[in-house]
């Protein structure tokens, strides 16, 4: 389904071994490189030395919560999409969470794996359409401002 | 979520209002930490303490501890400690102006986010007044020897309907309350008008000032009786009346009336009789002598059908009729008539009638009766004997002789030779020979006679003593007179001899009989003496003090021991004559004596005033006088009275009236209903007999349905809470008071809660006979204490639910992911794969595993224990515990415990969790491997498990809350497995406890106790 060159990269943040190696498996089983951190800290520090498409974000964790974790990669690394998992479900927490830059919000625990992989399947895609539409756009803005300029320039030596 | 926000913001809400509720509740609210300093001190607190919130927080809370109650706040502050609540404890506090009230505490300890318990909050609520005000009405209740009546006022003040009815009323009035209640004074007393209280009632009802109504005569056909009333209106309009029968007062007043008249009368036996019907009504203990009956044995029968009689043939109903006549026309009678006793005999009576108007009886005629058959039969006997002289006389036995005075010849008739036994023929006798008939000085004195009647010419009459000469002794009485010739000189003598033997003896027999009559009349005299002397001395020792006074006041006769009362001798007020009497009545009261006694006179009315009169010390005494009729006496009208002292009645009346006035204000006003009851012979229950009448805000129902329905407590009171109160009568019985709370149906439909402080009292022996006591409304207290519990439950609900949810979580999201891809892996064609998926379902356990425990420790800790104990080695159990138990490679484990220790009483499936729980926990703090050391050993009374660790420690200030459910320093975890084993532990009666030093390692000592009480 997914070809070798465009493996994607996964990073899940869990404080629990049992989540973290339960995630880990399912992605892989999809063919995502996952790696993984039970700490804020140590996602920041391998966010910053790897390029990660996505990260799965466990609201609680032992050193900081999980939207302070999310407001500090969205300044580090803007282009990942970000998904906030929690077992304490509010209203405040996901208002929070996607104030801060999250792009979904997701209930722990996800009982129905295969929909949670076609999730993150579905993210992962909308941000590459997302990423190429920009693209796009920007190949158009440019074509457009060059053929503008093209025919100031071309009515200029008209004049002349 | 949205749910979960409104949860929030509900709970912020009520929160709030909480804390409204505090500052404004009626109720002292005061926290304070658990060393006792207040933190908190709201207005009420402020009010009952009188210590300002400024000045109250900071301190100890002791300041309001009484010397007596130092050691109070230890032992509740111990309790909080605990995390006990301390219900409705009532002690006693001191004010900050000194004065101690008595309180009701309930004590709730404060607790933190994370549950430990970091103070304590207490209601305080004053029960000075309702304590004292029960302890008052209790006492008035038990002591009241009065009757009360309470009514409501109907029509306008037309009516009055009985709200209350106690139980000396029952007594006086012979009626059930329950047949009085509610109905109206006129129909339950229709002799009320006639009695004249109802104007009375009408009067106090609207002008609200109490009166005294008079001992009057209340009368109807049922029950008839003196009643003395003092009517008042409660604040709430209620007319109450209290009063006492002092129906036997006035009939000891009548006897002891009746005693004075009799006296007068100076009487023997005394008959009653009603003028009416001439019925006799009573008859003292002489008359009944006389009559030969036994006591009050005449009462009620006819007097013309029993003792009266006649003396002509007529019928002794005519007689009685006519002597009824004269007394009607002319108020008394007297005569002798004869009677007739009981056996038939008959005796002759003087009796002294007159008329009387008694209060009882109306109007009487009193008949003295003097026994006069003695008398009589001497009379009739003397009536004989003289008809016998007569007789004698007119036999004529009388002789005649003449003298002539010239020639000195005597002759005499034949009937003087008859008397003196000479013949006829002998011829008169000579000198010599009359002479032998007498004695030698008689026959001198015979002759001096005849010489002085020639010489003088005057007449003779003489007795004589003759001796005849048949030897017979007799008496003659003789008569001579001088006969005169023309010129005036004596020239015979004429007399006549009569026989006066039969009438000598008969004056002798006279004489001896008038002599016995003497006698007889002296004995009677000194009976009657002897009786008045009784009389006089029982007058002079009784308290009251009789009186005579003249129509104008003057006093003519008073006992002696008017002194006593009044200063002045009775000579002394004879001589004043009204001036001491009326001149030193108050001039207050001196209007209506001067009317009453008026009317005595005039209108034969009773007199019966109580006025204050100046003593001869000048002192002010209260005096109740009374006098029922007057009674003429040689043309001037008298009337005949007594009077008592009743200034310290008087004194006490008035203060019972004044603590009878400030106690029914306190009833009235007094928030709790006030009840008492009767315990049930086999003391299940008690029935209610009475109800104050505040039970009708409270619960909306009236006191008689209370009082009259034994059902309708019950029926008011949901299932489960009567039960209730009920399995706590015994206690009531034991401890002689006791507290019950439960709910109760109002009218309006809802449940009210009711605090019942009930209280026994009981009778000589120590058997409950009554139970007093009140129900205070404390539903508003229920609802904030519920509120405040449900909002605490709920926290704790929530704290629980987000930690067990969140330790559940996980390990179900590794289950779920694991078995997502363990199905994927056996959908594989590869057979690698394939193992590979087993392999992954085995790591499953764990989790498994991991998740029972949590939901076993919640049940351990919210499921009801009840540890089946068993005897048990408990070395066996700790090593076979180890074996079960995977522990580190890196922990050493060592055991140590005697080998025969001794089987102890314990639960082991309970006590195998609690060693599971506590080694996890020791091999877990030793993360980098070190010691496990366990121990048994017993003392006399324990045997104790020592678990020993030598890993982080714990730190001191979490030592305190180790125990606490929810307590944790780990990061998975609920926090309840050391609050689990606590608990496990204490349910077989022992204890746990815990020593750590950090970086040293932690002892957990599980006791349990190697003798049990049964």
């Amino acid at each position: 389904m997914m070809k070798e060159e465009k493996k994607q990269r996964i990073l899940v943040i869990d404080d629990d071994r049992v989540v973290l190696n339960g995630f880990k498996r399912a992605l892989q089983l999809k063919g995502y490189t996952v790696d993984t951190a039970e700490t804020g800290k140590e996602a920041i520090m391998k966010s910053k030395r790897a390029f990660y498409d996505l990260a799965l974000i466990d609201i609680r964790l032992p050193d900081m919560e999980g939207t302070r974790l999310l407001s500090e990669m969205r300044d580090s690394v803007p282009h990942m999409v970000k998904i906030i998992v929690t077992g304490y479900p509010s209203q405040e927490n996901a208002v929070e969470a996607l104030n801060k830059g999250a792009d979904a919000y997701i209930i722990k625990p996800i009982l129905n794996t295969a929909e949670f992989l076609g999730a993150i399947k579905e993210h992962l895609r909308k941000h590459e359409e997302a990423k190429k539409y920009d693209e796009e756009k920007m190949v158009e803005y440019v074509k457009a401002r060059a053929e503008e300029h093209e025919a100031k320039v071309s009515s200029r030596r008209s004049r002349k | 979520m949205a749910d979960d926000i409104e949860e929030r913001k509900r709970a912020e809400e009520t929160r709030s209002r909480l804390a409204a509720i505090v500052e404004s509740s009626d109720d002292a609210i005061i926290e304070k930490t658990l060393d006792g300093v207040i933190t908190s001190w709201n207005e009420a607190a402020e009010r009952l303490y009188g210590y300002t919130a400024e000045e109250a927080v900071g301190k100890s809370i002791s300041i309001l501890l009484p010397p007596d109650r130092r050691d109070e706040l230890t032992e509740i502050l111990e309790r909080v400690r605990r995390g006990e609540r301390v219900r409705h404890y009532e002690t006693r506090r001191a004010r900050k102006d000194g004065k101690i009230i008595d309180v009701s505490l309930t004590v709730s300890p404060i607790r933190d986010s994370t549950d430990g318990i970091m103070g304590a909050s207490t209601i305080a609520h004053d029960i000075t007044e309702s304590r004292e005000a029960e302890e008052r009405y209790r006492m008035m209740f038990e002591n009241m020897g009065d009757a009360v009546a309470v009514y409501q006022t109907v029509d306008e003040g037309q009516d009055f309907i009985f709200k209350g009815f106690n139980r000396v009323a029952e007594t006086i009035e012979k009626v059930k309350r329950e047949d009085v209640i509610d109905r109206r004074v006129t129909q339950a007393f229709p002799g009320v008008k006639e009695f004249g209280i109802l104007e009375v009632f009408r009067r106090v009802w609207r002008t609200g000032k109490p009166e005294h109504f008079p001992a009057g005569l209340y009368k109807d056909q049922r029950i008839v009786g003196w009643r003395e009333n003092y009517v008042y209106r409660l604040p709430s309009g209620e007319v109450v009346a209290i009063y006492q029968d002092i129906t036997e007062r006035r009939q000891a007043e009548e006897k002891l009336r009746l005693q004075s008249e009799i006296t007068e009368n100076m009487f023997e036996g005394v008959v009653l009789t009603r003028v009416g019907d001439g019925a006799i009504v009573y008859t003292n203990r002489r008359a009944e002598e006389m009559f030969g009956v036994g006591s009050g044995e005449l009462v009620g029968k006819k007097i013309a059908t029993t003792v009266a009689t006649s003396t002509d043939g007529r019928s002794p109903k005519s007689v009685v009729r006519e002597i009824t006549a004269i007394l009607r026309e002319r108020g008394s009678w007297s005569g002798e008539v004869r009677t007739v006793k009981k056996d038939g005999g008959l005796f002759w009576c003087r009796v002294g009638i007159s008329m009387l108007q008694s209060s009882q009886y109306g109007a009487v005629s009193v008949a003295v009766h003097e026994d006069i058959t003695e008398r009589k039969r001497v009379e009739d006997e003397l009536r004989g004997s003289e008809a016998k002289l007569k007789d004698a006389q007119s036999l004529g036995r009388i002789g005649s002789w003449e003298f002539d005075v010239e020639s000195s010849k005597i002759a005499w008739s034949d009937q003087t030779y008859e008397l003196y036994e000479r013949d006829v023929a002998l011829g008169p006798p000579t000198v010599e020979e009359e002479a032998a008939y007498y004695s030698p000085e008689q026959a001198a004195g015979l002759h001096e006679y005849a010489r002085r009647a020639i010489t003088e010419g005057i007449d003779f009459r003489y007795d004589l003593e003759v001796d005849l000469p048949s030897g017979r002794h007799a008496f003659y009485s003789g008569t001579m007179r001088p006969v005169k010739n023309a010129d005036g000189r004596v020239v015979r003598l004429f007399g006549t001899v009569q026989d006066i033997t039969e009438r000598k003896r008969m004056q002798d027999e006279l004489r001896r009989y008038s002599e016995h009559l003497g006698e007889l009349v002296s004995e009677r005299t000194v009976e009657l003496e002897e009786s008045e002397r009784k009389y006089r001395s029982l007058v002079e020792s009784i308290p009251d003090v009789p009186w005579t006074t003249d129509q104008k006041g003057g006093t003519t006769f008073i006992s002696h021991n008017v002194t006593r009362v009044y200063g002045y001798t009775p000579e002394e007020i004879y001589e004043a004559g009204d001036t001491v009497w009326l001149g030193r009545i108050h001039p207050d009261d001196l209007p209506h004596v001067q009317e009453a006694f008026e009317a005595l006179f005039t209108k034969n009315q009773m007199f019966d005033v109580e006025y204050r009169i100046q003593r001869k010390d000048g002192n002010w005494i209260w005096l109740h006088d009374r006098s029922v009729s007057t009674h003429e006496k040689g043309g001037v009208r008298y009337a005949y009275g007594v009077f008592s002292d009743i200034t310290h009645r008087k004194r006490t009346e008035e203060q019972l009236r004044a603590t009878r006035e400030r106690l029914e204000y306190v009833v009235a006003s007094n928030p709790a209903v006030i009840y008492t009851a009767k315990p049930l012979a086999d003391l299940s229950d008690f029935r209610l007999t009475y109800v104050s009448d505040r039970v009708v805000s409270m619960l909306g129902c009236e006191p008689h349905e209370m009082v009259g329905h034994p059902d309708f407590w019950e029926l008011h009171t949901p299932p489960e809470d009567a039960r209730r109160v009920l399995s706590q009568m015994p206690r009531l019985w034991k401890e002689g008071q006791h507290t019950f709370e439960y709910r109760f149906l109002h009218r309006d439909g809802t449940y009210r809660w009711i605090r019942e402080e009930a209280k026994v009292v009981r009778d000589a022996d120590g058997n409950p006979v009554e139970v007093n006591g009140y129900w205070t409304d404390v539903t508003e207290r229920r609802r904030l204490e519920e509120a405040l519990a449900r909002s605490q439950q709920l926290a704790a609900i929530g704290e629980m639910a987000a930690m067990v949810g969140h330790d559940l979580r996980n390990p179900l999201q590794g289950m779920t992911s694991t078995l997502y891809v363990a199905k994927q892996m056996f959908r594989s064609p590869k057979a690698t794969e394939r193992r590979e998926a087993k392999k992954l379902l085995d790591t499953l356990d764990g989790e498994i595993q991991y998740m029972d425990k949590i939901v076993s420790d919640l049940q351990d800790y919210a499921a009801p224990l009840q540890p089946k104990l068993a005897h048990t080695n408990p070395d066996e159990l700790l090593r076979n515990t180890m074996l079960s138990m995977s522990i580190a490679k890196n922990v050493k484990v060592r055991i140590i415990g005697k080998k025969n220790v001794q089987k102890v009483e314990l639960d082991e499936f309970l006590l195998r969790r609690v060693l599971t729980n506590l080694i996890t926990n020791a091999v877990q703090a030793m993360p980098k491997g070190g010691k496990l050391t366990l121990e048994t050993s017993t003392t006399d009374n324990h045997l104790a498990i020592s678990i020993r660790d030598t890993g982080v420690g714990i730190p001191r200030e979490n030592l305190r809350r180790l125990f606490g459910p929810f307590f944790t320093t780990k990061a998975k975890g609920q926090g309840l497995g050391l609050a689990v084993c606590r608990r496990l532990v204490e349910a077989q009666g022992g204890s746990i406890e815990v020593e750590s030093k950090v970086g040293r390692g932690s002892t957990f000592v599980v006791k349990l106790p190697l003798k049990r009480q049964k």
